[in-house]
């Protein structure tokens, strides 16, 4: 009868065969629906915006931030440093930071690695005004994806109010300049940055965005074990935008805590001992609940 | 008496001045023998050259100075108990500090 489509008989061998492609299909999809997480370098703080100065503790963890990993072993750090400023008409004073560093193993999910912690005392973060605080991290070695990474990355404290260099930027290869304060955002705002590479806006630049989503624990060197949040889908576990014409761009902050915005590939050198070097922009923003 | 009232209003309306665009900051922290204090503006102005006091619990004026070019300003603690240290910034601006809070 036409116009009537009629099931094909087929026979066992044909069935197995076909089982067997269908069983393949499934692995396939699992394998390729696993979470995209990004690399992330962390420069962490627990309180960016401080009403008075003193001492403070720092954790430098290369890692995946939402899923708290795998970390991946940090190498000795090319440069780590503060550029610290009070008020506009001051000028920015640097303070190289890598004698406060202690090497540590990070633990988090599924493994530990090498890590850093970085104890300042007081008289390094005492003065009113803005810390702008720089890791240039070595170039980290990727197997999984035969290159190197090198996460250029900044995070900005605040003393008592005033403000000073939060939007200046520091002259890095790859770097994130903001448009909003680091340290003074509500939950429910949005952050607005560019994108530079050697201070040059890149448009349409990749961005990755992702939640630091177990507290981390800076004592005893890990990520707590709760998870404050369980993405439904992969696609919110690592956010993907792209940046406008002029390398521009602007997140929401759904959610208290600290977000890590990563522009990937916009540094100047894209070669690293024979391999790919990837070159990374990081900037990191605290987000606080506006108090009821 | 309407008039006086009137001019009353008038002089408390301009003491009141209009919503300010930025708030006067201060800090002082021990640093050494001294007490260095720092002072500025949510909008990050200056606090250069404007006026720093220093009185006592009974609010008697201990002395008086401004602040330096940095917006900052070093001195020997007062013999005296307790004391606080006023911020006399611009267009009525004011912020003080209690002894108590430096540390």
């Amino acid at each position: 009868m036409p116009g009537v489509a009629r099931p094909k008989r087929i026979g066992k061998g044909e069935f197995m065969r076909r089982k067997i492609s269908l069983v393949g299909a499934g692995i396939g999809f699992m394998v390729f629906a696993a979470p995209a997480l990004a690399h992330f370098q962390m420069l962490y703080v627990d309180e960016s915006a401080r009403l008075r100065g003193g001492a403070a503790d720092l954790a430098l963890v290369f890692t995946h931030p939402f899923a708290a990993g795998p970390t991946m072993a940090m190498g000795e750090p090319e440069a780590f440093y503060l550029l610290a400023q009070r008020g506009d008409d001051g000028e920015a004073v640097r303070t190289d930071l890598d004698e406060y560093l202690t090497p540590v193993v990070w633990a988090g999910e599924g493994n530990a690695a090498a890590a850093y912690l970085a104890e300042l005392p007081a008289n390094v973060v005492r003065s009113l005004g803005d810390y702008v605080f720089v890791l240039e991290p070595s170039p980290y070695y990727e197997a999984g994806e035969d290159k190197y990474i090198q996460q250029y990355t900044k995070m900005v404290m605040n003393v008592g109010g005033v403000p000073g260099n939060w939007s200046e930027t520091v002259g890095l290869p790859a770097e994130i300049m903001p448009l909003d304060k680091p340290y003074a955002n509500w939950t429910g705002g949005v952050f607005r940055g560019v994108v530079l590479s050697e201070g040059v806006p890149v448009p349409f630049a990749e961005i990755e965005i992702e939640y630091v989503n177990r507290e981390p624990d800076l004592e005893n060197h890990r990520f707590g074990d709760a998870a404050a949040v369980e993405a439904p889908h992969p696609s919110l576990e690592t956010m993907s935008i792209k940046a406008d014409a002029n390398g521009g761009f602007t997140i929401g902050l759904p959610r208290a805590g600290w977000w890590g915005i990563c522009a990937l590939e916009v540094g100047p050198v894209t070669e690293h001992e024979g391999k790919p070097l990837s070159q990374d922009a990081v900037l990191w923003v605290q987000v606080r609940d506006m108090p009821q | 008496m309407k008039r006086t009232m009137f001019m009353g209003m008038l002089l408390t309306i301009g003491a009141a001045s209009p919503a300010m665009a930025h708030a006067p900051l201060l800090d002082c922290y021990v640093d050494g023998d001294e007490i260095t204090c720092e002072a500025g503006y949510s909008d990050g102005a200056s606090a250069s050259d404007q006026v720093i006091r220093v009185r006592d619990d009974a609010h008697r004026l201990l002395f008086e100075d401004r602040f330096g070019a940095d917006g900052s300003y070093s001195f020997t603690p007062p013999d005296v108990e307790e004391y606080h240290v006023q911020f006399e910034g611009d267009q009525f601006h004011s912020v003080i500090l209690y002894s108590t809070d430096i540390e």
